[in-house]
């Protein structure tokens, strides 16, 4: 039941955020036609992802966004924010493309909090990723895997270091 | 394994007959410092040098009870070996209220005999009967020195010792930068003797000592994710007793030895479960969408402990096997996790905002700050419930660090060294 529900949510939880995504707007009819090159409305240069270079720049993603095989999460959260929304979009894009690809997601934690609870946040981030990309049309395999706190990209005490042991990998 | 590495094959014997008498010295709650006590240098046989120095082993395990104030040995006026050498007064001057003493015979080629006695030095008596250990090898004498430290223990404050009892931890090497080997390690409580008791090139955590210390259930993360197994350690052999799909952790061995619980989210989301290790029977405990893990058995099995953050972080709950109901245990602060009981059930140590370990208490809630560092984890009782077991870290190094549960006495676990974690507190020898 309450899966369900939280897989609903998810599914709500994305298209609200589309929903925030800019539109293209109909550039106003030119009252002097004079500059024939005038732009015609934004650029989306990734397919399917209706953000501009400069918006996909703003949240941190340069290029395609599914050359980005990480997301990552707040402390003690499962919440997939904007960034991980686009990345998660782009890649259930090009797997709904490709059935039966087998894809691997490793969740991971911050040192914060115990190894055993960790253990258990880790493969809450990885499932609610798999949850995205199906429901984002991915009709991949998808296998989840948490390391818990255990497999850090860095081990420093710091915010930064947390910020990104954090996060989901996504493997295929 | 050729090493046995559970019996101490000493036997201790009395020598005279008459009663034991328990010292009758008040040393409750309150205490501003320890029991001033003097363990005078043991009489060793012309010639011989011991590596492992009987008296100070015995002074080192007493004062990090909290509970002694081991006298240091320039002050002492005479070194007595014998009943007959020893003078009240000259450890009256020196505050002394007991006093251990005692000899080592050689018995021919690295054998020895060990006779110690305690005194009563208010009342300028013997405590008890004198006490002697024969058979014993050079390498056994600190085995010798745990087994006269719960002695003395015993004889002042009544209670058990724990000098006898070992610890369990995780050993991480590196072998290349991205490449591990962990180890299970076994040791004497003080972190000497330790031996390898299973290794894995994944990550091993959450040790759980079965209450005959004959097996530990820990958890081993594998290709396809986190399991729960059990290691013999007469055999060294192991075995899985949960692989199910998605993360098993968090083994906790029931006290009458004849289950575990354990954290499993093989429905969906971590829930708590009880494996009948003679059924081989897997029973679930909790039914929530939340994360529940981290098990702990109540000290007469009636009980489990566990983190939920069923109500949105994570806080401590209690089951109760009798009724079914679940109780939320844990209201202060933003986090609480990895409880457990004392082996009472007097007192929970737990893991507070993610790096405070904290004394708790069950019936009146009140929290007792053991630390107040970032970082600290993996708490676990003594078998005495005298001594709180845990991970820290001392100049990025980690530390494994025994505290007395007034919080007074600190001391590093000395012969633990390397990338240690998760270490956990065997019961007493049975």
């Amino acid at each position: 039941m309450n899966r369900k529900l939280g897989l609903v949510l998810t599914i709500l939880f994305s298209v609200v955020l589309s929903a925030c995504a800019p539109k293209s707007e109909p550039p106003a009819e030119p009252t002097v036609t004079k500059a024939p090159e005038a732009p015609k409305g934004p650029v989306y240069p990734y397919a399917g992802i209706d953000l501009t270079a400069e918006e996909l720049t703003a949240l941190g993603i340069d290029g395609d966004p599914r050359d980005e095989k990480v997301v990552y999460f707040e402390y003690n959260s499962t919440a997939i924010d904007r960034r991980s929304q686009v990345i998660l979009q782009a890649h259930a894009l090009y797997l709904g493309k490709r059935a039966g690809t087998r894809v691997s997601l490793e969740g991971h934690a911050d040192e914060r909090g115990t190894r055993d609870y960790n253990l258990a946040l880790g493969e809450r981030r990885a499932n609610v990723v798999a949850e995205v990309l199906t429901a984002g049309g991915a009709a991949s395999q998808n296998q989840t895997i948490s390391y818990g706190e255990e497999r850090p990209v860095d081990t420093a005490h710091t915010e930064a270091a947390w910020q990104k042991n954090r996060r989901v990998e996504i493997k295929y | 394994m050729k090493k046995n590495i559970l019996i101490n094959i000493l036997v201790l014997l009395a020598i005279s007959s008459a009663a034991s008498a328990q010292i009758e010295i008040n040393i409750d709650g309150g205490v501003e410092s320890g029991m001033p006590i003097a363990i005078v240098p043991f009489k060793t046989p012309e010639g011989v040098e011991l590596e492992h120095q009987v008296h100070k082993i015995v002074a080192n395990n007493l004062y990090v009870t909290g509970k002694f104030e081991p006298i240091p040995s320039e002050k002492f006026l005479t070194l007595p070996s014998k009943l007959e050498e020893v003078r009240a007064k000259d450890w009256r001057l020196i505050n002394a209220q007991v006093l251990v003493f005692g000899e080592i015979w050689s018995l021919g080629k690295d054998s020895y005999e060990v006779i110690y006695r305690m005194y009563d030095v208010a009342r300028d008596k013997q405590i008890g009967q004198t006490k002697r250990v024969p058979k014993v090898r050079a390498q056994d004498m600190r085995a010798v020195a745990h087994l006269i430290s719960d002695d003395v223990y015993k004889a002042v404050t009544n209670g058990g010792g724990a000098f006898q009892s070992k610890l369990a931890y995780v050993e991480r090497e590196q072998l290349s930068p991205q490449n591990f080997r962990y180890k299970l390690m076994v040791s004497d409580w003080d972190g000497y003797n330790s031996v390898k008791v299973y290794r894995s090139k994944y990550p091993i955590l959450s040790p759980s000592w079965a209450p005959d210390s004959r097996k530990i259930a820990f958890v081993n993360l594998t290709k396809k994710g986190p399991i729960v197994r059990v290691v013999d350690l007469n055999t060294g052999r192991a075995r899985t007793i949960a692989d199910f799909k998605g993360v098993n952790s968090a083994p906790s061995w029931s006290p009458d030895g004849s289950m575990i619980a354990y954290s499993s989210s093989r429905h969906g989301s971590p829930d708590v479960f009880i494996y009948n290790i003679e059924t081989k029977e897997h029973q679930r405990i909790t039914k929530h969408y939340g994360i529940d893990t981290e098990p702990s058995w109540g000290p007469r099995g009636e009980t489990l402990l566990f983190t939920s953050n069923r109500s949105r972080k994570p806080q401590i709950f209690r089951y109760s096997l009798l009724d079914q109901t679940i109780e939320r245990m844990t209201f202060e602060g933003d986090e609480n996790a990895n409880a457990s009981y004392d082996y009472q059930g007097k007192n929970v140590v737990l893991v507070h905002d993610g790096g405070n370990i904290v004394l708790f208490n069950p019936l009146t809630s009140e929290m007792q700050w053991l630390t107040k560092a970032k970082f600290d984890e993996s708490p676990s009782f003594s078998p005495n419930g005298d001594m709180v077991l845990y991970m820290t870290e001392q100049g990025f190094e980690p530390a494994m660090i025994v505290a007395s549960t007034d919080g007074r006495v600190r001391t590093k676990v000395e012969f633990v060294r390397g990338d240690v974690r998760e270490p956990a507190w065997s019961p007493l020898k049975k």
